[in-house]
């Protein structure tokens, strides 16, 4: 179910209700969790509950063969990561891998084509699955201890506010929090509101509303009938703005939920579009899946240990495998090589660094840096490359000054972008950080605004629609 | 304090969101059964008509059953047709599924435009955006249909009246239970939807030769379970019906040569013999006066038994 949905307003209301009577002893909490979870995921189809619990019983089972093989503890690292592997790749990557090879087999003149019926790829099953693997490779690195229940297990795997989109939230962070529980207390709960409304005002007012601008534009022909540099430029704006309200509005009420149920999920987006860098902005930007692939990926290969070159080699291989997480796509690998390409020249330029150092040095590595991240999300966003390289060509096309195609898309959707940027250009501008911030007239303020955005989550939300980050 | 400040939230937010549901402007060119519940009671239909109509708008705003029973008395007729919709699969088979095992006489009305063969109306459209409603919330719709629809969003127009913008079309819609919508348009302006249309197709999303193999499938398949099959283009203006024959792909001849070697029935209706206000859809009496021409024509087509 969805969290902006009517039925996820029941059952939170009801698991809500319960949870004070439910959470007391380990067991009856861990089955509560894992009970109420597993019917949150099975809502939308049930024979996903038996995917994730045989996911769960996978990553459980080989957690304590990890933790009990001695000197083959390696190998049944191995074993466990490569299971998850198998099985996130069955749902995932076998059409992408076969639609490769059956291209390899055109190119060389053979006429035989391999066929494969892939099945719908389960809801959240790339950010479970990752949870799996960073739990065996955390008890082979002994960061944490396996546990020895299945059911502490699974609430934590299953834990239905994290269990669709993220975060993806460590073992060593919330299978400790598990075994106890605490009384939430008044401020708490008024966070964890807060985080709900805000997550929810970012998706349904903001990302439901904008999102139109881009379906349309690519239901009128994208860029083989718009032609203007402003309008891609606009578009891709909006794109940027629909993705990070999406994603870190379910983040948002991720941690707000649990933070109701009195558990802690780490941080995941920070304000990306203030970063003064890539790699600020990599430290800003899903950062639950951007440490998982530093400490999983990158530091393994070596990271920056082993020479500048292999600095950029680790550090492409990463980024690359980061946007392949993303879809079995060839645009989204694209998309994490241009990340790769905007850090290379980053790191051999410094030019943040540089153009930081100048009068406005802020604001001109702003007007430097965000074109980029756009440019890099028209290949998240087009849905194959020659549409992707051709609104890069609009984009660059300083003859096509038309703003007509705006108006031909809409201008609704902007009212609600240019609510999304302000909300932005407060942290930008550091207004959070201001002794404002901790003032009571704040504090009056955010409570009038809390009601006003409930209110707008009411009668301006956008068309209903699932939040993007759940087809991966 | 805590405590106070959210229950407070919550008692503010109640009453704040109460009161401004009362702001909404009121529209009463807009008649006849809620928006909602018109949609959700025509996806709860099932099994219990002698005759659906399907197709996309250009389907449910301008035919009528009321009028068509005219010339087909006796008949239960539902209006089955959707926004933006395709012949999809999954609509294709919502189609027979409201139509009466018992009936003496089930016929399928097909209204056949360029836009419902295309890859994204087969993808994206009003009956799978209403199939894709959780049946929790159908469910509180249907119950409640008072408090959703006072708490529905604003639209563009009210938010527009709201704000004191400059005034829109108005834009007369009544919903009928039997799945019509009457429509039209103060002012009207007959190009309206021309540019929209000729954007879509000119940039790829034209008729897809498989789709309408599909159809033909499908009738094919209805014709075998014994239920008769009637298409025809819905009629649209004059330069609606030449920019789609120019750039849509729809070659008329080919469909309907495959329509009818599937066992359906083509109805040559006057394509552009009825007013339309954007160009696109049917106005209230231009629908009616349509409806009864099709009557007489389905009804005639039925009297051959080879059909």
């Amino acid at each position: 179910m969805l969290f902006n949905s009517l039925i996820f307003i029941a059952f939170a209301l009801a698991f809500y209700a319960l949870w004070p009577m439910m959470r007391k002893g380990n067991a009856l909490r861990w089955a509560f969790i894992t009970a109420a979870s597993f019917f949150f995921y099975g809502w939308w189809d049930w024979r996903l509950v038996f995917l994730l619990l045989a996911s769960g019983a996978l990553n459980y089972a080989a957690g304590l063969a990890i933790a009990s093989a001695g000197p083959r503890k390696k190998a049944a690292l191995a074993a466990g990561v490569a299971a998850n592997l198998l099985l996130l790749g069955a749902f995932k990557y076998v059409s992408f891998i076969l639609l490769n090879v059956n291209f390899l087999l055109r190119a060389v003149g053979t006429d035989a084509q391999l066929a494969f019926e892939t099945p719908p790829l389960p809801i959240g099953i790339s950010f479970y699955t990752f949870m799996g693997i960073s739990y065996l490779a955390d008890i082979y690195k002994g960061q944490i201890s396996p546990t020895r229940s299945l059911l502490h297990f699974l609430s934590y795997i299953s834990m239905f506010p994290h269990l669709i989109a993220g975060p993806i939230v460590r073992g060593a962070h919330l299978l400790p929090q598990l075994t106890t529980w605490n009384r939430t207390t008044e401020e708490q709960r008024w966070q964890g509101t807060m985080l709900i409304v805000t997550g929810m005002f970012k998706k349904v007012v903001i990302a439901d509303n904008i999102s139109r601008f881009l379906d349309l534009a690519f239901e009128f022909g994208g860029p083989v009938t718009l032609h203007s540099m402003p309008f891609w430029w606009i578009a891709m704006t909006v794109f940027s703005f629909q993705i990070y309200c999406d994603f870190s509005g379910y983040s948002d009420i991720a941690r707000g939920l649990a933070k109701w149920m009195g558990y802690d999920f780490p941080l995941n987006f920070n304000h990306p579009y203030i970063a003064n860098s890539f790699r600020d902005f990599w430290a800003r930007w899903h950062m639950s899946l951007s440490t998982w692939f530093r400490d999983y990926v990158y530091i393994p290969l070596g990271g920056g240990r082993k020479g500048k070159m292999r600095w950029h080699i680790n550090m492409w291989i990463t980024m690359a495998l980061s946007g392949l997480w993303h879809g079995a796509a060839w645009t989204f690998v694209a998309w994490g090589a241009a990340h790769a390409l905007f850090l290379s020249v980053e790191r051999l330029t410094k030019w943040p660094e540089r153009l930081g150092r100048l009068p406005a040095g802020r604001w001109l590595v702003s007007a430097l840096l965000i074109p980029q991240i756009w440019i890099a999300w028209v290949f998240f966003r087009a849905p194959d490359m020659g549409t992707a390289l051709a609104i890069i060509k609009q984009m660059a096309d300083i003859t096509a000054l038309s703003l007509a195609p705006v108006f031909v898309v809409g201008v609704r959707p902007l009212v609600f972008l240019a609510v999304g940027v302000a909300m932005e250009m407060y942290f930008y501008l550091g207004i959070d950080r201001s002794r404002f911030a901790d003032s009571r007239a704040f504090r009056a303020a955010e409570f009038i605004l809390a009601a006003i955005m409930i209110l707008c989550c009411v009668y301006f939300r956008g068309p209903g629609a699932a939040f993007i980050y759940f087809q991966f | 304090m805590m405590r106070e400040r959210l229950t407070a939230l919550v008692l503010v937010s109640a009453l704040l969101t109460g009161a401004f549901g009362m702001t909404r402007p009121a529209q009463p060119w807009v008649q006849g059964m809620q928006e909602n519940l018109f949609w959700l009671k025509k996806m709860q239909w099932n099994r219990e008509f002698d005759i659906a109509l399907a197709g996309d708008s250009r389907m449910f705003r301008g035919v009528s059953p009321e009028d068509l029973d005219r010339s087909l008395p006796g008949l239960r007729i539902a209006n089955y047709g959707f926004s933006g919709c395709g012949f999809s699969r999954p609509y294709l088979d919502a189609i027979g599924g409201i139509l009466d095992p018992r009936s003496k006489q089930r016929i399928i009305v097909l209204g056949v435009t360029p836009h419902s063969l295309t890859p994204n109306a087969a993808r994206n459209n009003g009956y799978i955006d209403k199939k894709n409603l959780d049946p929790f919330s159908a469910w509180v719709f249907l119950t409640f249909p008072g408090i959703s629809t006072y708490l529905k969003p604003y639209s563009s127009v009210e938010m527009r009246m709201l704000t004191g913008g400059p005034p829109l079309a108005k834009y007369y819609a009544r919903y009928h239970a039997s799945g019509w919508v009457a429509s039209r348009k103060d002012p009207e302006d007959p190009r309206e939807a021309l540019e929209e249309y000729r954007r879509m197709f000119e940039g790829g999303n034209t008729v897809d030769p498989a789709q309408e193999d599909e159809l033909a499938s499908y009738v094919r398949k209805w014709r075998a379970q014994g239920i008769r099959v009637i298409g025809f283009r819905p009629p649209v203006s004059r330069e609606m019906l030449e920019l789609e024959t120019r750039i849509s792909g729809f070659d008329e001849a080919r469909f309907v040569n495959k329509f009818k070697a599937a066992g359906g029935v083509w109805l040559d209706i006057d394509q552009t013999g009825y007013h339309s206000y954007d160009g696109s859809h049917l106005e209230e009496k231009a629908a009616r006066r349509f409806s009864r021409d099709l009557g007489t024509a389905i009804a005639d087509a039925l009297k051959n038994p080879a059909n």
